[in-house]
């Protein structure tokens, strides 16, 4: 059972600084910035909008309960549209996902998170979304992989998000050389994680992301969430087969 | 003026502002070359042995440019290509002009300290162990693990890795697209493969040998096929991994013959 202390994602008190633009393409005009002491990459709520808020907080509340790896995450709330923004902190010396980066340390990780994707239908996971790390462990050269931007996920839009019931996230921005046939397993797994967390948690986790992105939906998204946390494995048994059939 | 160019910088920390020229990418007459530098830094320069790590292996990659338009997504943050700069009028060629006057140069004393990246065999050892297999499969030295030629085995070269079954032998040889002497481990895979031909056909044995080749993800698909057909002749089966398919089929292969191996020994 994860955590219900309240106020896990961390709340800035000061302006970010903002340094120069991210220069990967479709970054919704993401900054680098500085704060706290720390390295950052900073999004406008003004760009990303409440439902881009939404959806990467509680993306990545989930994350951390499943002990995934995402990086640390903050937000700056100073209460106008054109100012609050989300921060995730900077994961030093990456490269995106291609498959011929091996061995990575923690590969089957990528399982839990496409889970998540599956149940907060998140269709957003290309390549540009799985980050790699080189890491040089007892002498070894290992690649350690980072999950981010959970910000397009349907659960952030809760309108539309209700209407889904049972349906998948499209698979077309997936990378082609993942590995899905050894994923598989570990998803199943996150995934009847996720369905035995029960109510207390998910109303914990919604209410903090709807309080992060100024959302009023919080009573109706802990009963389509708890639902579709219920329904979560068989979910991601059909996105597998669907993933295992293409590729 | 016959074509133009893009410095492409390496950006070790995004907040410092460095930039480091690391190669450079050229369109000239209609086809495009990629030139890296003669000299980057190492990892005392960088600071960090991860940061080397994502120059050495990413500059591995760029190598394969086939386009001026932009970078490769999956090359990530820490690289960028400059805007493009018309080729002034050369004797020579834009290539050597550009490694010669514009990427920073090699010393001429190289380094002693200069560090490799992995071998083609940890690379393919790291890559089956992501599927659980890597266990079955050992380095293969002949003269100790071919025991069936008795001496015969002596003249004949290593393998990378060898999986022993019940009564079955795989010779297995990791092909790694992106490296820089992708050309040489092809002409040296090849002869090998035939040297264990030869052996056979002179000393037959029970034990049922297949040479494998198996490519690992990486690099465009071309030449990915380019490595299929050339070592079409002299394998008994290549393996392209980025089909999935074909990455069951390795992977079962190696699992099904090394549990059998497995099983005689208890």
């Amino acid at each position: 059972m994860p955590s219900l202390i309240s106020a896990e994602i961390q709340q800035l008190q000061d302006a970010p600084v903002l340094g120069r633009d991210v220069p990967v393409a479709n970054q919704s005009g993401a900054k680098y910035a500085l704060a706290d002491g720390r390295k950052w990459v900073w999004k406008r709520k003004l760009a990303i909008g409440a439902h881009g808020m939404l959806a990467e907080a509680l993306g990545w509340l989930w994350s951390r309960a499943l002990a995934l790896p995402v990086p640390d995450v903050a937000v700056y709330l100073p209460g106008e549209f054109t100012e609050d923004c989300w921060l995730s902190e900077v994961v030093d010396d990456v490269r995106h996902w291609s498959a011929d980066r091996v061995p990575v340390e923690n590969l089957e990780q990528l399982g839990g998170i496409l889970a998540l994707d599956v149940i907060l239908m998140n269709a957003d996971r290309h390549e540009g979304n799985i980050l790699l790390q080189p890491r040089i462990e007892q002498e070894r050269e290992v690649w350690r992989l980072w999950g981010i931007d959970m910000g397009n996920s349907k659960v952030g839009v809760v309108d539309e998000f209700l209407e889904m019931e049972n349906s998948l996230p499209s698979i077309a921005k997936l990378p082609d050389d993942l590995p899905f046939e050894i994923l598989r397993d570990p998803a199943l797994e996150a995934a009847k994680e996720i369905a035995a967390w029960g109510g207390p948690f998910i109303t914990k986790s919604v209410n903090e992301a709807c309080s992060v992105a100024g959302s009023q939906d919080s009573t109706v998204l802990v009963d389509a969430l708890k639902k579709r946390s219920a329904a979560g494995v068989a979910l991601v048994e059909r996105y597998f087969d669907k993933l295992l059939e293409t590729t | 003026m016959s074509g133009h160019y893009k410095i492409i910088h390496f950006l070790p920390d995004h907040f410092s502002g460095e930039r480091i020229p690391v190669g450079a990418v050229v369109a000239e007459n209609g086809s495009v070359n990629v030139v890296l530098a003669d000299r980057t830094p190492g990892p005392e320069c960088l600071g960090s042995d991860a940061t080397y790590m994502l120059l050495r292996d990413t500059l591995d990659e760029l190598r394969q440019l086939t386009s001026l338009e932009r970078l490769p997504m999956s090359i990530g943050p820490h690289f960028e290509m400059s805007e493009a700069s018309d080729l002034p009028a050369l004797d020579g060629d834009a290539v050597s002009w550009l490694r010669q006057r514009i990427l920073p140069r090699a010393m001429e004393k190289p380094s002693s300290s200069r560090k490799r990246g992995p071998s083609r065999s940890s690379v393919g050892l790291d890559y089956l162990r992501q599927f659980n297999v890597a266990r079955y499969v050992k380095q293969f030295r002949p003269k100790k693990d071919l025991h069936e030629l008795n001496g015969a085995s002596e003249s004949l070269p290593a393998i990378s890795q060898g999986v022993r079954g019940a009564n079955q032998l795989l010779l297995m040889e990791p092909v790694i697209p992106t490296r820089r002497q992708l050309d040489k481990d092809l002409k040296t895979i090849g002869t090998n493969f035939f040297a264990y031909r030869g052996a056979f056909q002179t000393h037959p044995i029970d034990t049922d040998v297949d040479l494998i080749a198996y490519v690992t993800p990486g690099g465009n698909a071309s030449i990915r096929s380019e490595i299929v057909a050339r070592l079409g002749e002299s394998a008994d089966r290549v393996y392209d991994v980025t089909a999935m398919s074909a990455r069951k089929d390795l992977v079962n292969l190696v699992a099904t013959i090394g549990k059998s191996g497995d099983d005689l020994l208890t």
